[in-house]
């Protein structure tokens, strides 16, 4: 299959910090991919980095080879802004983790889903319009009609996060990236939206990056895993080989400290201890031997691991994990 | 709108009572009796007391007070002391001159301030110069901002005439070249406050989600800047110019002394000079109104241009 983005050593700074080291990863069309990793550990700024909205203060090197929906294959990092515009909302879209403050107060919804159709399609009003109504009975909005002149305020959260969607998805894009799109909703609602993400991406064949820090969605959603910390990914593989068998103490871990409800027997939560290290005094060596019950003085705090294939597909970034397998 | 305009209006009533009734008092106070200064130094006690009985200046202060507000409700505002003129006749032709120069002022002023904020890009190079401007606006006084003006366009450049009045019956460029020095130097300062106001409002409005959800659409920031950031940020810009438009005529004062314009600020200027009390006590009355107008219409604005306050 043809990936639609790779990523070759992707590496974000901003000032002397780097918060995202040497991340490669590939997601093919119709593929959806989970970014999993605690709070901090850098991936929303891998999500802003592939649309280009970090803002200047960020450095960023390696390449973002998009290919486009003209055939066209570039790297993002080279494009010149004006170029990068004609992508941003076109070939790629994101929707963000808060959909209350995720649409202007100030325009009704109609204006707000046909605005991204109106710069990269220009049509006529009547059809901008019947392309929204569209757009909305697609992520399932009860009363299509009365949502295009309602202002945001008047909607519900899970329905601002389906106009969210709706708007990302009206230029038809090649990826989508979703940046815990569920995470400020409720239980029920996330659900919905899950359900619909689902179908979409197997209506459009639109590959999705999903980002989140909740696993139990992962598990549902996801085809693939990349799991992050401090920065980097330190296990990736097909979702059952990693929920199955997580190779990386710190994958396990996140697996462990997950609750689990239907269980058949009780499970003890157990969190990981410690904190995600702060980016710019990273400890040396693996960056998480210092939380991790498998580390070895002198081994795990000197030398950087690589990533090595431990399966086919299912790369770990681990010194030890040929001996804790075992 | 108009429901809460009208709310706002019918509210201004007994503002309006209350702050006539206090300017009446003070004035009275200030002043003392109004005959002593009509008759001059060598006037006779005697003569003063009768003078104070036939106008009716021996009466309460609160009598008085009703006697003239009945009078000025129906549009008799009594007669200058110093010309005998009727002071509505002496007050209304002045009325457009301020209201023209303050108005185009406040117009200059807005669209400058939005402008010269919202530009991004390489065009966003001028803002050091924006506020520049801004806090020149905002500490120089009118009178020093205005003689510099003078100074430099009339005096060495010699491009416009100096002072004095040209009304449109002269034709138009004859009117816009003596309109325009003043117009500018009462623009100043509201320019530098809505500045400061719209400056600030537009940095918080930019670092809102939703302006980066806008630019995930894959607008310039040209477009994101005139369509979301500026129209969020004109909020407080709507309530600052309803205030300042209460100021119209305070801020004229000044202004209208230096450039020898025939408005309402300078008529109040040469009242209290010859202690011409019904005319300062109109005047303070015109200020009062357009202060308690002029913030109905822009609550009522505000209301209009915030869909979640128009629509509950």
């Amino acid at each position: 299959m043809v990936d639609v983005i790779a990523t070759q050593h992707l590496t974000i700074g901003f000032g002397a910090t780097r918060v995202v080291h040497r991340l490669s990863f590939s997601i093919a069309a119709g593929e959806v991919v989970a970014l999993v990793g605690e709070s901090g550990s850098g991936k929303s700024t891998v999500a802003l980095s592939l649309m280009g909205l970090l803002g200047r203060s960020a450095s960023v090197e390696g390449s973002i080879h998009l290919s486009r929906k003209n055939g066209e294959t570039c790297d993002l990092l080279t494009l010149p802004e004006r170029r990068l515009r004609a992508i941003r909302g076109n070939d790629l879209a994101m929707i963000f983790q808060e959909p209350m403050a995720s649409l202007d107060p100030i325009y009704r919804i109609g204006a707000q889903i046909t605005e991204a159709l109106a710069v990269h399609r220009p049509m006529p009003q009547a059809a901008l319009r019947t392309e929204a109504l569209r757009l909305l009975r697609s992520v399932a909005i009860a009363n299509p009609e009365a949502c295009l002149s309602a202002y945001p305020h008047q909607l519900s959260g899970g329905q601002r996060q389906r106009v969210m969607i709706a708007i990302a998805l009206s230029c038809q894009p090649r990826l989508l990236i979703a940046d815990e799109p569920t995470t400020a909703l409720d239980a029920t609602i996330q659900a919905q939206i899950i359900d619909q993400l689902r179908q979409l991406r197997a209506e459009t064949g639109m590959a999705v990056l999903f980002i989140t820090h909740d696993l139990g969605l992962v598990r549902e959603i996801a085809d693939r895993v990349l799991v992050m910390y401090a920065g980097r990914i330190v296990e990736s593989g097909p979702t059952e080989a990693v929920f199955g068998a997580p190779r990386m103490p710190y994958t396990a871990g996140l697996m462990r400290s997950r609750p689990r409800l239907f269980a058949e027997t009780p499970v003890r939560i157990e969190p990981i201890p410690g904190n995600v290290p702060n980016p710019a005094h990273l400890p040396p060596g693996c960056a998480f031997h210092p939380r991790c019950a498998h580390s070895q003085p002198g081994r795990c705090d000197s030398g950087t691991p690589e990533p090595e294939a431990c399966a086919p597909g299912h790369q770990v970034c681990c010194l030890r994990w040929r001996e804790i397998v075992a | 709108m108009l429901a809460i305009l009208a709310r706002r209006l019918v509210w201004a009533i007994p503002g309006g009572i209350v702050i006539t009734a206090l300017l009446f008092a003070s004035l009275a106070g200030l002043i003392g009796s109004p005959a002593a200064l009509m008759l001059g130094r060598d006037a006779t006690a005697q003569s003063i007391a009768e003078l104070n009985a036939r106008l009716g200046f021996d009466r309460p202060i609160a009598t008085q007070y009703l006697d003239w507000m009945g009078h000025a409700l129906r549009g008799d505002l009594g007669r200058s002391y110093v010309t005998h003129q009727s002071v509505v006749e002496a007050v209304l032709p002045r009325l457009p001159v301020t209201l023209e120069i303050g108005l185009l002022a406040l117009v200059l002023a807005t669209i400058a301030a939005i402008v010269l904020n919202s530009l991004t890009g390489a065009r966003a190079l001028i803002r050091p110069l924006a506020t520049l401007l801004a806090v020149i606006g905002i500490t120089l006084p009118n009178f020093v901002l205005g003689l510099g003006l003078i100074y430099l366009l009339c005096v060495t450049l010699e491009w416009l005439p100096s002072v004095g009045w040209s009304a449109w019956s002269n034709g138009v460029p004859d009117h816009a070249t003596h309109i325009l020095l003043p117009v500018l130097t009462l623009s100043a300062y509201y320019y530098g406050s809505l500045t400061l106001v719209f400056r600030a409002e537009y940095d918080a409005v930019a670092r809102r989600l939703f302006i980066r959800a806008v630019k995930a659409k894959g607008l310039s920031d040209q477009q994101v800047s005139w369509r979301h950031t500026m129209p969020n940020a004109l909020l407080p810009v709507i309530t600052t110019i309803g205030l300042s438009m209460g100021q119209l005529v305070g801020g004229a004062v000044v202004t209208e002394s230096l450039f020898s314009i025939p408005g309402i600020g300078s008529l109040l200027v040469d009242s209290i000079l010859s202690r011409d009390y019904p005319v300062v006590l109109a005047i303070g009355m015109i200020v009062v109104f357009s202060v308690v107008i002029a913030n109905a219409a822009a609550d009522a604005l505000y209301a209009a241009a915030n869909p979640q306050v128009r629509i509950r």
